[in-house]
Order: structure tokens, then C-alpha cells, then sequence
């Protein structure tokens, strides 16, 4: 598989926002789309950029996290990862569809493992949206058929 | 300053004294050759005890005020009671006499009658006097050592309270796993001095709040505690956060209160410049303002929720601070919170200056 997953990171301290970037740039499928040090600027990036990871932290000034994906809408992003320093805050992440929970400080390992996870997600998501289309493709490759036959 | 005589022990007191002279008059009288009028030493003894009783009220309150708050100045009280017996005497004498009167046992002229009391009970007025003066100071005395004791455990408990604060405070999520966060992303960046520097100010900041040591520091020693906990939240906030600390060297060495610049320091970060999304800058600075220590916390983040007061403040760390400062100082303190007219807050404490403290380090050091 080729395809390259694009990212956005949202933290409000600068140091974990790095950690986030060296941690993904080792990972080839994923490229960094935007980086947000806060809220409102999250929900611009995403916007614009229609990202398939958001790994996101929780506590920010101005907008949190969970207000982030209040204003997105639950399918914007196909993958939510939050990251942040508090364990109560999981379940309310779970109910907002969040994919995984990173409790920082966390290990690279732990790191390698969701995005692990997170890509298999994606992919599962691709090829369930292939399925859907597959059909229409089928119906399109079939009358493109029936016209090459009446040319 | 006395607030419980202990009015039903003098009752009981006199009473007891009066019902035993009255038992020996009693006796003396039953003995064989005796010839004493019961009647009339009564009317003439159980008057003069049972006087006694008002006087001691009396005299516990009047000379109440007059114990010094240091040793030395006894000569003064002293002096103060000489007046005061004087009063006393002729007053608890004429009583005395007065009431036998009214009980119809004085033989003779009136005036004679308080002379001839004089000339026999003089060194009695006095003793009494001097015992009663005594008790009242014992009383005194007693209640300004309890409320001194009050006073230094409040005092205890409240510092008690401000460590556990701070200590929570710190421990909270949002500080302390950020915090390793931070140092973790320093790990990964290869910055090892700045690891090793961050968990060793880390390190500080806790020790300094475990620790049960002395209630005060100098003041140089607590801005470095402050800076310890600015330096995190550098690293953590990068470029969103400037702060500084400016010490005039005049009150470097200052005797301060543990934690009294730490709680403003932190409010400033937490209520202050937290909630902003843009950057902000943070200033403490400290010198000499006459008689006074002055610390000012400056910050330009989001400014005091309308309607805000110290009093009705959600957190604890700026009651806390008052009423430690109110236990130690009295009413020579002040805190202000204010706003400041271009946006952000502006927090003051003054305490009264007082030359070098024993550096805890150098303790530390020696231990």
C-alpha cells in the first residue's frame, strides 16, 4: 500500500508539539499536514486541510479539545487520537469517537502502537468506502463497456 | 485582655475564707475563760471578708491592662498600683465599717471607728492586696501564654495547609505530567543538559515543599524557588511566555514567610496568562519601600472576573497567604489584587523589612 495519511497536531505547549512531529516523522505513511497551538486555529487547519489523523490535546486556552470536534462535526476527521496529561478525560474522548487515548508522558513504543492502530482504522475505513463504491464503479465500467460496443 | 475572670472561684473564695474565721471565732469562744460577744465579732468580721470579694473584681479588672507585653517594666506596674491599693484599702475599711453600722454594732464615733481599723489592719489590707494583684496577673498571664499558643499552632497548621496546597497544586496533572512531558520531548531532542536541569529544579521545587523546616527563608532563597518553577514552564510554553524576576539586592537577604511569592506567582500562570491563547509576559520583582518589603506579580493575561474579591475567590492560595500573613504580621501587611488599567493583574505584598536570615541552604549545608 502507498497511500500516504495526512496529519494535524494540536497542543498548546510547544515541547509536546515537537515530541508529536519526531514521533510521526518516523512513521512513512503519515506526512504532517499542520501544526495548532490552539483551538480555534485546530478547527481552521482541519477545515482547509480535511486531514485523515488528528491527534489532539485536551486542556488549551480559548477552545479545548472536546469543543474542537463539537464545532468539526463527528466526520470530519476519519481518526481522533487525543493526547493529554489527564486519565479522566477518556471516556468523554471514547463518546466524541476518538480512536485512541495518549496519556502523556508516553513511550515511543506506545506511540508506534497508535498509530498502528490508527492505520489499520484507515485503512478498514478505505477499503469499507471502496466497498460502497464498488457497485457504481462496477455500473460505470459496465456502460462504459455497452458504449464501447455500440462505437 | 481578661476576658474570664474567674468570678465564681473569688465568690467561692471569700465565702470559704468567711465561714472559716467565722468557725474559729467559734471555737476561741468555747474555750474556758472566753468571754466573746459572737454578735458583735460577726458584724465586724464576715462585712470585712465578704468585702473582699467586690474588690477583687475590681482590682482584676482596673490593673488587668497594666501587665507589660515584655519583661522589665514591672517597676512601672508597680508603681501603678501603689494609687490603686491606697483607694482600695480606705474603701474596703469605710465598707466595713459602714456595714457593721447598718447592723447596729458600732460602739462609738464613725471616723474613730475606720482609724482604729487602720492602725489594726493595715499590713492585713496589704497582704490581701498583694495576693489579689498577684492572681490577677497569674490570669493574665496565663491567657496571653494560651493565646499565644493558639496563635503559633494557627500560624502551623495554615503553613501546613499552604505546603499541601502548593504541593497539590503541583502534583495536579496538568502541571507535573506535562512537566515530564516536556522534559521527555527535551530527551528526544537530544538536549540533555536542559533534562538534567529541569528535573533537578523539579526536584527543588518539591523538596522545598516536602520539607517540614523553618516557617521563613530569606527572600532571594524563595524567588529562586520561584524561578525553579518559572523555568518549566518555559520550556513549556516557549515563546508564549516571558517572565522575569527583578530583586533589588537591599532585600536579597529579607526575612520572608515560606510561600509568599509562589502562590501569586502561580495564580498569575494559571488564571492569568493560561487561558490566553497569545503570548504573555509575567514579572515579579521585589525591593525595599520604607519600613517595607514590597513584591509585585505582574502578568498581562485575561485580567480579574468581574465582581472578582480576595475574599470570595475560588482557590485557597490567596486566603491562605492572607491569613498566614494576618497570623505572623497583625495588621502590618497588606495584599492587593488589582487591575491592571492596560489589561492583566497586578498582585502587591507588603510585609515589614527585617535584616539577614539565616540562609536555609547554608543549614542544609551543615546538617
Amino acid at each position: 500500500m502507498t497511500e500516504v495519511w495526512r496529519a494535524v497536531i494540536v497542543d498548546d505547549e510547544p515541547p509536546a508539539r515537537q515530541t508529536l512531529r519526531l514521533l510521526l516523522a518516523r512513521e512513512r505513511d503519515f506526512t504532517l499536514v499542520a501544526e495548532c497551538a490552539h483551538g480555534r486555529e485546530a478547527v481552521a487547519a482541519v477545515t482547509a486541510m480535511r486531514p485523515d489523523l488528528l491527534l489532539i490535546d485536551v486542556r488549551m486556552p480559548g477552545l479545548d479539545g472536546f469543543a474542537v470536534l463539537r464545532e468539526l462535526g463527528a466526520d470530519a476527521v476519519p481518526a481522533i487520537v487525543f493526547v493529554t496529561a489527564y486519565g479522566r478525560y477518556a471516556a468523554q474522548a471514547f463518546e466524541q469517537h476518538a480512536i485512541e487515548y495518549l496519556l502523556k508522558p508516553f513511550t515511543d513504543e506506545r506511540f508506534a502502537d497508535v498509530v498502528e492502530h490508527v492505520r489499520r482504522r484507515l485503512r478498514e475505513r478505505a477499503l469499507a468506502s471502496l466497498g460502497e463504491q464498488l457497485p457504481s464503479l462496477l455500473a460505470e465500467n459496465a456502460s462504459r463497456a455497452s458504449r464501447r460496443q455500440l462505437v | 485582655m481578661f476576658r474570664r475572670p474567674p468570678v465564681a472561684a473569688a465568690a467561692v473564695f471569700w465565702l470559704f475564707i468567711t465561714a472559716v474565721y467565722a468557725l474559729q471565732i467559734w471555737w476561741l469562744s468555747h474555750l474556758p475563760g472566753e468571754r466573746i460577744d459572737l454578735r458583735m465579732v460577726y458584724a465586724w468580721q464576715t462585712p470585712y471578708f465578704l468585702l473582699w470579694f467586690p474588690i477583687t473584681l475590681a482590682v482584676w479588672r482596673i490593673a488587668a491592662p497594666w501587665i507589660p507585653e515584655s519583661p522589665g517594666a514591672w517597676a512601672a506596674v508597680a508603681a501603678r498600683h501603689v494609687p490603686l491599693f491606697v483607694a482600695t484599702a480606705a474603701a474596703h475599711l469605710v465598707a466595713t465599717v459602714v456595714c457593721v453600722a447598718a447592723l447596729g454594732q458600732l460602739r462609738g464615733p464613725f471616723v474613730t471607728a475606720v482609724l482604729d481599723q487602720m492602725r489594726g489592719r493595715l499590713h492585713l489590707e496589704l497582704l490581701v492586696y498583694t495576693a489579689i494583684a498577684g492572681t490577677g496577673a497569674a490570669f493574665v498571664l496565663h491567657e496571653r501564654f494560651r493565646d499565644r499558643q493558639i496563635a503559633a499552632a494557627t500560624l502551623e497548621a495554615e503553613l501546613a495547609a499552604a505546603r499541601l496546597d502548593a504541593l497539590r497544586r503541583q502534583l495536579q496533572p496538568h502541571f507535573l505530567f506535562n512537566s515530564l512531558h516536556s522534559i521527555a520531548s527535551l530527551a528526544r531532542a537530544g538536549d540533555t543538559a536542559g533534562v538534567v536541569r529541569l528535573i533537578a529544579g523539579f526536584s527543588d521545587l518539591l523538596r522545598h515543599l516536602l520539607e517540614q523546616g523553618d516557617r521563613h527563608l530569606p527572600l532571594d532563597e524563595e524567588l529562586q524557588l520561584v524561578e525553579r518553577y518559572l523555568e518549566i514552564q518555559r520550556v513549556r510554553f516557549a515563546d508564549r511566555l516571558q517572565a522575569t524576576i527583578d530583586m533589588d539586592p537591599a532585600v536579597a537577604r529579607a526575612r520572608v514567610p515560606l510561600l509568599v511569592v509562589q502562590p501569586l506567582v502561580e495564580n498569575a500562570l494559571r488564571h492569568g496568562l493560561g487561558p490566553r491563547v497569545e503570548a504573555g509576559s509575567l514579572a515579579v520583582r521585589a525591593r525595599r519601600e520604607g519600613v517595607w518589603t514590597r513584591i509585585d506579580v505582574e502578568d498581562t493575561g485575561v485580567g480579574l472576573p468581574p465582581g472578582w474579591t480576595r475574599d470570595t475567590a475560588e482557590g485557597t492560595g490567596l486566603r491562605n497567604l492572607a491569613s498566614r500573613l494576618a497570623a505572623e504580621f497583625g495588621s502590618a501587611w497588606s495584599l492587593d489584587v488589582m487591575p491592571r488599567t492596560v489589561g492583566g493583574v497586578i498582585a502587591t505584598v507588603r510585609i515589614p523589612f527585617t535584616g539577614a536570615a539565616p540562609s536555609n541552604a547554608a543549614e542544609r549545608k551543615r546538617a
